[in-house]
């Protein structure tokens, strides 16, 4: 046995263990496979009711799930959708994430029609944006083949040119149109509006007003501030149901942890709350503040229990002590701020974040705004969010500023006691 | 070994050798050793003594050879062949006094020979009249036998003529070299000229005066056109340098100045430098005057936005005219001013003439008037787009009132537009400015958009103490207008509050 086969022995020792097949832990819900989400996906009783609710009517209705960064708003609307294919025949349920540059009519006409793979027409559409359709399109040509009098014809394919839709709107209008032909209920999820600019998804929102109230279900997800605070605020009449997931609480959040942990075990192997080793390789101790420390963000509980898992299996650590937590806690806040990406702006804004404990555009003051060398909060605004989406930071759910903190992934947390 | 007989034969051998080789001394030496050894054989004495009389008579019969040849010799007036065979024939007989007589008159008719070739080559010479050095030395050589009372009638003549031209030449050549040195660069140019001129009539001397030498004429004109390429350098750099002082006023001054300066001698090197430069005024002149007609197309031209561009036409030709930045600054404005006032401008057309605004300070100024017209036209996006474009501005200048004014309008924009959050941030951030600069109008109006805007947000408390400030600044500054406004706000606030609460 070689240096690298022995490593991965040793790993795969301490997995063993702890009763682990692999690391659990998943950062973004999209990667998840259906069965994995089934498994992991936890709480939201109340707000999967009133969406169900909401689909229960027959008129089409328009549902915005907003939330902090890592909340879980994909998680939530991909379990919906998921509900939705496992108990209702009839509907088409679709999902995409906002892609960059895209206007919401392309976004959904791409999720409609990745979703009717024989529909010869839905596949052309996506050949025709250069995307890869679940079916290539394909031409027959009539070609006679001289002097073999058994052969008929042969079967060419043809490369379809790559173009963007000239009238989105209307060529979703059209897919929808066939959608309809062989279901009763298409719902339209479209993912990640907050991570585009915000004055672009305001005119694509006002540019697809049309097409947001046609004969489509639609379900959107995005932040509680800016933009989404405003169309949730203004009544545009946009939206039936403005869901705001919020952070899980502390039981719940438990309650994730040792669903993600049994998603890693055997079927036989999986524990219950009540199992004195129901969190293996954490102790319950450990596991509590785990989840104190994630503050019921699911996002910043994949992600510190990510690290704390690598940590402990380079520690060949056989139980996650208080004092192996730390460890772990540390490596995290050691990894998250030497993220690449990061540029000497950023780290000037996270290191007064860090300072100041909270900065916001109500308390910052002008001698604040010089040291990041600027005058106005707005030019920092945009670093401040992509801290946020690096995890450094978090904005504070104040409906009345724009206010952000460091998170608890990298903040100066006292170090746990028993 | 050989026996004192075999010795005596083979003595007595060479000694017959060297007498068949007319080598009469040699021969006799041997002789002399035979004949004094007393061991000598009967025979070899024998043969010795005949040869000693062999000898005898073949080197008298020998020097009347020698003197024969001789005396045919020296009538053919070959000289040292004659002496040498006359010397040969004393060798063998230096007694005799016939050949030493001859010897001595064969002397006095070379010397006398001699002296004939030297006075008639001196005469020859001294006809090298543009040949200083030759010249020279033929006239020392004349000199030099009128001396000694050698030189005929002719050749004191030709001395004569020869001291002048010589004369004239050394001052000549001696000028030459000095002026090659010292003198202007007119007359540097006509020493080079001078010494080629020299050279190609195979002058390959001169006279130095300054060193006061002889010198290869090629090296005092390498000198030479050194001495006017430095000239030339000299006055071509204070040329340039004069020309080169705040040229563009003073183009025309300056080309004048070029031209005149070619007219001079200067190297080929210098001349051609002169000339670029000279080519180079001669296009700025022409940009100058194509600039000077736009101006003038620019004067009478009715609309001022043709009119700028024709100014900035003229100032990308031509950046120096007086006042041309002035007029375009002053055109630029009349051009805002006709932009501004026009009401059907496209924000396109108005962002690309804003663009075209060099002054950043101007192009903020527009684009934040422009901006607030079109956002009280309900045109908010198109508004804000130009409002931002002003931003960009004041944010790296120092203009904060200005600043804060522009932030304070885009806020009201997008609460305008209902984009609350973003309105919120903005307002903020035009009242950190205002309360930097203690401006109490700024603040106050700050006040009454966040107020506003917390009442739509229902959050009427928030609202009041923004309204209440704002209603305090007012009473401060006497504002009664918007005293009366903030009030009416806060009395709605407040009668909404008690209905709720009732």
């Amino acid at each position: 046995m070689n240096e690298t086969d022995r490593l991965w022995s040793q790993l795969s020792d301490i997995f063993s263990k702890w009763g682990l097949s692999e690391i659990p832990f998943s950062e973004s819900a999209s990667s998840l496979r259906q069965t994995q989400l089934r498994e992991v996906f936890t709480g939201r009783t109340q707000e999967l009711r009133e969406v169900f609710n909401l689909l229960r009517g027959r008129e089409r209705k328009r549902i915005f799930v907003y939330g902090w960064v890592g909340i879980g708003k994909s998680a939530f609307i991909l379990e919906v959708l998921s509900a939705l294919r496992r108990n209702t025949k009839d509907t088409l349920a679709t999902y995409i994430s906002l892609p960059p540059e895209t206007d919401l009519a392309t976004a959904a006409l791409i999720a409609l029609a990745r979703e009717m793979p024989d529909d010869e027409w839905a596949q052309h559409q996506l050949n025709q944006m250069g995307l890869r359709p679940q079916k290539r399109p394909v031409k027959k040509r009539g070609k006679a083949k001289a002097g073999i009098s058994d052969t008929g014809f042969e079967i060419e394919e043809e490369t379809v040119p790559v173009s963007s839709p000239k009238f989105p709107a209307l060529s979703f209008e059209d897919l929808l149109a066939r959608a309809y032909q062989k279901y009763k209920r298409v719902v339209i999820a479209i993912d990640d509006l907050d991570k585009h600019n915000p004055a672009r998804v305001r005119e694509m929102l006002r540019n697809a007003q049309g097409m947001l109230k046609g004969e489509a279900w639609f379900m959107l997800t995005g932040h509680p501030s800016g933009l989404t605070r405003d169309i949730v605020t203004r009544e545009l009449g946009l939206f039936d149901l403005a869901l705001e997931l919020k952070s899980l609480d502390q039981p719940t959040t438990q309650q994730m942890l040792l669903n993600y942990l049994n998603s890693a075990r055997l079927p036989k192997a999986k524990r219950v709350i009540d199992h004195p080793k129901a969190f293996a390789p954490f102790t319950p101790e450990t596991a509590r503040i785990l989840c104190e420390r994630s503050d019921g963000v699911p996002r910043w509980l994949n992600r510190l229990g990510s690290y704390i898992l690598l940590k402990a299996a380079e520690l060949h650590a056989d139980v996650i002590t208080p004092d192996v937590l730390q460890q772990g806690l540390d490596y995290a806040n050691q990894q998250l701020r030497g993220q690449t990406g990061l540029t000497v702006e950023d780290h000037f804004v996270l290191n007064l974040v860090m300072e100041k404990g909270t900065l916001s555009d109500e308390t910052a003051t002008l001698n604040d705004l010089e040291r990041l060398k600027v005058k106005e909060f707005s030019e920092v605004m945009p670093i401040l969010e992509k801290l946020v989406q690096l995890d450094l930071l978090r904005r504070l759910p104040s409906e009345h500023a724009a206010e952000y903190t460091p998170s608890p992934l990298v903040a100066n947390m006292p170090p746990p006691t028993s | 070994m050989i026996s004192p007989q075999e010795l005596q034969h083979k003595i007595l051998d060479e000694a017959r050798d060297l007498l068949n080789a007319d080598q009469f001394k040699e021969s006799s030496a041997r002789l002399e050793y035979l004949l004094k050894r007393d061991d000598l054989s009967p025979e070899v004495r024998a043969n010795a003594d005949i040869m000693a009389i062999e000898i005898r008579a073949k080197r008298e019969l020998r020097i009347v050879e020698l003197k024969e040849q001789a005396e045919s010799l020296f009538r053919q007036r070959k000289w040292e062949e004659a002496r040498r065979n006359l010397l040969e024939a004393l060798t063998l007989d230096p007694r005799d006094h016939d050949a030493r007589k001859v010897l001595m008159t064969v002397d006095a008719e070379q010397e006398n020979d001699r002296r004939e070739k030297t006075i008639r080559q001196t005469k020859v010479d001294l006809h090298e009249l543009n040949d200083i050095q030759k010249l020279g030395e033929a006239v020392r050589e004349a000199e030099d036998l009128v001396a000694r009372g050698q030189a005929d009638d002719e050749l004191i003549h030709l001395l004569r003529t020869a001291r002048q031209k010589w004369s004239d030449l050394r001052s000549e050549h001696g000028i030459v070299t000095t002026k090659g040195r010292l003198a202007s660069l007119t007359d540097r140019a006509e020493t080079v000229k001078q010494l080629e001129s020299l050279i190609m009539n195979n002058q390959l001397i001169v006279w130095d005066a300054t060193l006061d030498a002889y010198r290869n004429t090629a090296d005092v004109l390498q000198d030479a056109r050194r001495s006017w390429e430095e000239r030339s350098q000299s006055a071509a750099s204070e040329i340039l340098e004069f020309i080169m002082g705040d040229l563009p006023p003073r183009l025309d001054l300056a080309r004048a100045r070029l031209e005149e300066s070619l007219k001079h001698p200067f190297s080929e090197q210098q001349r051609i430098l002169l000339k670029t430069r000279l080519d180079e005024i001669q296009r700025m002149v022409e940009s100058r005057n194509r600039a000077e007609e736009l101006v003038e197309q620019a004067r009478k031209q009715d609309n001022p936005l043709a009119a700028l561009s024709l100014l900035r036409e003229a100032h990308s030709i031509w950046s120096h005219l007086e006042g041309l930045e002035r007029r375009i600054a002053e055109q630029q404005e009349l051009a805002a001013a006709y932009f501004l006032s026009a009401t059907n401008t496209t924000a396109k057309d108005l962002a690309i003439f804003i663009q075209t605004i060099t002054d950043s300070n101007l192009r903020a100024k527009v684009a934040y008037q422009k901006g607030t017209e079109l956002i009280e036209q309900n045109r908010w996006d198109e508004g804000i787009t130009l409002l931002e474009e002003s931003l960009a501005v004041y944010r790296q200048n120092d203009d904060l009132k200005s600043h804060a004014d522009t932030i304070y309008q885009i806020a009201r924009a997008h609460h305008l537009l209902s984009n609350f959050e973003e309105a919120r941030t903005r307002y903020r951030d035009a009242l950190r400015l205002y309360e930097h600069l203690r401006n109490s109008n700024g603040i106050a109006a700050c006040n009454v958009g966040l107020g506003r805007l917390n009442v739509q947000t229902g959050d009427p408390f928030r609202a009041l103490r923004e309204l209440n400030a704002a209603r305090q600044i007012y009473l401060e500054i006497n504002d009664e207008q918007h005293l009366k406004d903030v009030e009416e706000v806060i009395h709605l606030i407040d009668r909404v509050t008690e209905a709720q609460a009732a």
